[in-house]
């Protein structure tokens, strides 16, 4: 399944030609690269993109931009939290400043990458190590889903009582990796229901057995 | 003879009044049908100041209207009971309300007042395309605590009743042929066990309404 790798780094240049963009694009042929120099140019990319699975690489430090790595993250993080975000940075984790970054690097779906000491291979790994994490959330089991049952694309799942608007898997998979309420709501209700129903059909099972017994 | 307030928004232009007026109805249909004297308190008597005063003379107060994590208010969208407002008349008493998110701080407050009982629930109630299944479900415990089971009995009863409409419908998604019907269902099945899930039912549990001065 194809995905979408941005590079947001002032070090790198445009188009797919510097080396570290170029080796991991070779290694890894499924991902469609993009790099922006420009973090303001780079965060609209992605803004416009949050329905697409996706990984950014964004460097932590931009000479000359007001923006840096870190607004960027946070912007981004006001739209959703489910977007996989590595941080790059040339020195170690504990020599950046600033704990916010520290604190946001503990939650889900943020990961750093030391740009003195990673090679390409383990820049390879994270992407790999994410891409399988990808296999098992709920917004990317539904886009597997989609594009192998295209005719269910547009088939409406979800409306809510009272109100004249109807939600299609596709929407509903824009909603998820939004991370609106709608999505949120969408995602907790389904996991949450059959999580019940296995559990009550294996307590039925239960009984049966033990009064066949 | 203990006696019950039946505060409902039942104004028109609100959204969620029918169910509020079905979940009136049927604790009211308790209370005739377990010869108890119960109080209406509706638009324009849904306030503070008529709740306050006549829980005084009343054992059991149940509210349906809207709320948040603070309280519940009226059609004005003001407190009729809340983090605000002055509590201490329920000490003792019961609390029953169908309100979003009542039983986080408002829960917490009335506890440390000292009430009986507190019956509410911790997130959005969400209401499916048959509110009377809902209200039925909603109202189960009331119909057990005015009928003389003990708050623990009545507990068990309301969730063996949500149990039993998740079931139920879920039972009738297979053989459903209609799409649109089916996931109605479905939705109905989940909303159920989503409000099942953030029922709070808490107090003296061994009490009955019987038991309460």
């Amino acid at each position: 399944m194809n995905y979408k790798l941005v590079f947001i780094d002032d070090n790198m240049r445009e188009g797919l030609e510097h080396p570290f963009v170029r080796a991991i694009g070779k290694k890894r042929k499924s991902a469609e690269l993009s790099v922006f120099i420009d973090p303001s140019k780079g965060l609209d990319y992605v803004l416009n993109n949050l329905n697409s699975k996706m990984i950014v690489f964004l460097d932590y430090k931009f000479d000359g931009y007001s923006l840096q790595g870190i607004n960027v993250l946070k912007e981004i993080r006001k739209r959703t939290s489910l977007l996989y975000i590595v941080m790059m940075s040339a020195n170690s984790i504990n020599q950046i400043a600033g704990l916010d970054i520290l604190e946001m690097i503990n939650e889900n779906y943020i990961w750093f990458f030391d740009r003195n000491n990673g090679t390409i291979d383990d820049a390879c790994n994270l992407i790999d190590k994410i891409n399988r994490l990808w296999n098992v959330r709920f917004d990317c089991i539904l886009e597997n889903w989609i594009i192998k049952h295209p005719n269910d694309a547009n088939k409406k799942v979800f409306s809510q009582p009272g109100q004249e608007e109807s939600y299609t898997w596709e929407r509903i998979l824009v909603e998820l990796r939004e991370q609106t309420p709608i999505g949120k709501m969408f995602e907790k209700l389904i996991n949450q229901f059959y999580i019940y129903n296995l559990t009550t059909k294996s307590e039925q099972n239960a009984e049966d057995n033990n009064s066949i017994q | 003879m203990p006696k019950i307030i039946i505060a409902y928004n039942n104004s028109h232009n609100i959204e969620s009044h029918n169910f509020f007026q079905l979940c009136a109805d049927c604790i009211k249909q308790s209370c005739v049908d377990n010869k108890y004297d119960y109080t209406s308190l509706m638009p324009p008597e849904l306030t503070e100041e008529k709740i306050m005063e006549n829980i005084l003379t009343h054992k059991f107060c149940f509210i349906a209207a809207h709320g948040d994590v603070d309280g519940v208010y009226n059609e004005n969208n003001e407190d009729v009971i809340s983090t605000r407002t002055t509590n201490y008349a329920f000490k003792e008493k019961c609390f029953y309300s169908v309100a979003c998110h009542c039983a986080k701080n408002l829960k917490d407050e009335l506890m440390r007042i000292g009430i009986n009982l507190f019956v509410g629930y911790e997130n959005e109630y969400r209401i499916g395309y048959n509110d009377t299944v809902f209200a039925d479900c909603a109202m189960e415990g009331a119909k057990q605590i005015c009928s003389g089971s003990t708050f623990e009995k009545s507990k068990a009863f309301m969730l063996a009743k949500y149990d039993d409409a998740i079931n139920d419908i879920y039972k009738s998604l297979d053989s459903e042929k209609n799409d649109s019907i089916k996931n109605t269902l479905f939705w109905d099945a989940a909303f159920l066990l989503e409000n099942k899930e953030n029922l709070v039912f808490e107090g003296k549990l061994s009490l009955t309404l019987s038991d309460i001065v």
